[in-house]
């Protein structure tokens, strides 16, 4: 099984992000009411190119009984962890996402904790019937 | 329902010891200033902290105790904020029993309990005899056999590997600072006479900036040596079925009780003072349990079998090359390479300019040139590998010492990150990281190893 961000739970993510830039924009540059906008534009252009980027090449697989995430291109990171690890799963949805199909799939295990920005939520359900969280799922 | 067993009243001290710190300096300054309506100021209101305090700290004791009844021990703490921590038998991974010498006069145990799966330990004050009777019901014990013991030529190994110069120097220099706080200026100038006297006596051999170095560190390498020495005195190690027992120490007596089942990982050291030596110092790790910073025993070079009494599955294989093609040298020793090339020319600019301090600048540089050695052989030996009886081995370098690492549990997460540099050769640097926040580094493996490692034993 393969779970991997959503086309349309990254928009969110993407939305979330423009609209939080809004605030330190208009706080540093309040005087100047054109700066503020060019700023604004200028870092939600580049949050957002680097969050889809990041977002794309999150990656989480659950094979036998090994699960294996891996992040980023240039810097890449491969994390692999038995099933048998996890604590707990969580899983966080507001109704933008939810209207996306899409949740914030957050893993705890012993060693480490592992997110999926905007994971699909079917997948993400049954990633949390995993063994060790009370479920059947092999 | 068992009632519970009160702790031993060296518990109360916790709260006692602050306020007796809080009162007696100021009465030291007053005497020694011989102030006496100031002394007897602080007398009457130290007696008033001192009766609120004793106080609380009896109702404290009175409320606190221990109760082990169904394979669990419930242990209750506080009165107006009660907290009551239960930890069953599955979840304990090791027991250390410590006798400081007060605690010895006064019939005390601290013991502390380490779980398998959280790293911070439990510590209670017990009674002796409760603290052996709870050891004996968590981990018990039924015969003992002797497998390594501290006498002859391995006690002298033993000493000299578990002294810890850096350790001590912090601990020393600490406490020093916190008693010239204490007692003013009088004791730094009282430390520094004695230890003028001694460079004085080496300066006849050595130069004078050696001289002043050379004097510190064999005064805290003695000290190190010396605590080193009395930790270790009479020191055992013993495997009693599923428990392996350590235990040893002539003025602070400790026993730890490690179960076997509950160990993750088996440290082999081995320093540039262990290569001179021949013999290497093993550091057990189970959950939060990593024995301080003692070593459990000290084996020969070769003498693998030793260990293997001790842990069955402990497994080193005995060709030590890593995987070296396509690995970058620079990787390995620019840090260590560097610090030396930095310590050598400012050693050769000293002769230059200051010879009197030249001399000063060669010990670090030596230091670092092993140091550069070590990374040296890093560089041919740092691997991660399955060993043939399902463990997973790994061989690496920090400083001056040289890491070969047994890991036994499959709780592990494996943690592979690449840079450019090391995707365009192919390579990439491990995190293993096991419950407890322990983890382990090896640098530039092959990266078809981060999809083809076994993670399952």
């Amino acid at each position: 099984m393969e779970i991997c961000c959503t086309k349309a739970g990254i928009r969110v993510l993407k939305q979330w992000a423009s609209v939080g830039l809004v605030i330190p924009c208009v706080l540093l540059f309040w005087q100047i009411w054109w700066l503020c906008v060019f700023v604004w534009a200028a870092a939600a252009c580049i949050v957002c190119f680097s969050l889809e980027r990041w977002a794309k090449q999150i990656q989480l697989t659950l094979s036998g009984a090994e699960l294996r995430l891996q992040t980023g291109s240039l810097f890449r990171t491969i994390r692999r962890q038995p099933v048998w690890n996890l604590n707990s799963v969580q899983i966080f949805q507001t109704p933008l996402l939810k209207r996306a199909k899409s949740c914030i799939l957050i893993l705890y295990s012993a060693h480490s904790i592992w997110i999926i920005p905007a994971a699909d939520i079917q997948q993400a359900e049954k990633i949390s019937l995993l063994p060790g969280n009370g479920g059947n799922f092999l | 329902m068992k009632p519970y067993h009160r702790f031993h009243y060296i518990y109360s001290l916790q709260y006692i010891r602050y306020a007796f710190l809080l009162s007696v300096l100021p009465l030291i300054r007053a005497l020694l200033i011989f102030d006496l309506p100031s002394l007897i100021t602080a007398l009457k209101q130290d007696g008033i902290i001192f009766i609120v305090v004793m106080l609380f700290s009896v109702i404290q004791w009175l409320a606190a105790g221990y109760r082990y009844s169904g394979g669990r021990i419930t242990i209750q703490q506080g009165v107006l904020l009660s907290r009551q921590t239960v930890i069953s038998r599955p979840m304990i991974a090791a027991i250390e029993l410590r006798q400081p010498l007060y605690c010895r006069l006064l019939g005390a145990c601290i013991t502390t309990i380490y779980y398998k799966h959280r790293p911070k330990p439990v510590t209670l004050c017990l009674f002796y005899q409760d603290a052996l009777q709870l050891a004996d019901e968590l981990l018990p014990l039924k015969r003992e056999s002797a497998i390594f013991r501290a006498v002859g030529a391995e006690r002298l190994s033993f000493t000299v590997l578990s002294a810890n110069l850096i350790t001590t120097s912090i601990l020393m220099i600490a406490s020093a600072k916190k008693t010239a706080n204490s007692l003013g200026n009088g004791f730094n100038q009282f430390a520094f006479s004695n230890l003028e006297r001694m460079e004085k006596f080496v300066e006849q051999i050595f130069p004078v900036g050696l001289a002043w170095l050379t004097s510190l560190i064999f005064v805290l390498a003695s000290i190190a040596l010396l605590f080193s020495f009395l930790h270790t005195a009479g020191f055992v190690v013993c495997r009693n079925g599923g428990v392996i027992v350590a235990k040893g120490g002539l003025i602070t007596k400790t026993e730890r009780r490690i179960l076997a089942s509950a160990v993750t990982a088996c440290d082999v050291r081995t320093t540039p003072i262990a290569r001179l030596l021949r013999r290497s110092a093993v550091y057990l790790h189970a959950g939060g349990f990593s024995g301080s910073d003692m070593p459990l025993m000290v084996y020969r070079r070769g003498n693998e079998e030793q260990l293997q009494k001790l842990m069955p599955e402990f497994y080193v294989s005995h060709s030590v090359l890593g995987p070296v093609r396509g690995r970058s040298l620079v990787q390995f020793i620019w840090l260590s390479g560097s610090a030396f090339l930095l310590c050598i020319s400012l050693t050769a600019v000293s002769a230059w300019l200051m010879p009197d301090i030249a001399p000063l600048l060669g010990l670090p540089s030596f230091l670092l040139f092993i140091s550069l050695l070590v990374s040296l052989e890093a560089f041919f030996t740092e691997s991660v590998r399955r060993g043939s009886n399902r463990t997973l081995e790994l061989c690496y370098s920090r400083f001056l010492t040289r890491h070969r690492v047994c890991i036994f549990t499959s709780q592990t997460c494996f943690c592979f990150s690449q840079h450019p540099l090391l995707t365009y050769r192919q390579r990439c640097n491990l995190t293993l990281r096991l419950p407890c926040g322990l983890r382990f580094r090896v640098r530039s493996i092959p990266d078809y190893q981060a999809n083809t490692l076994p993670l399952i034993l």
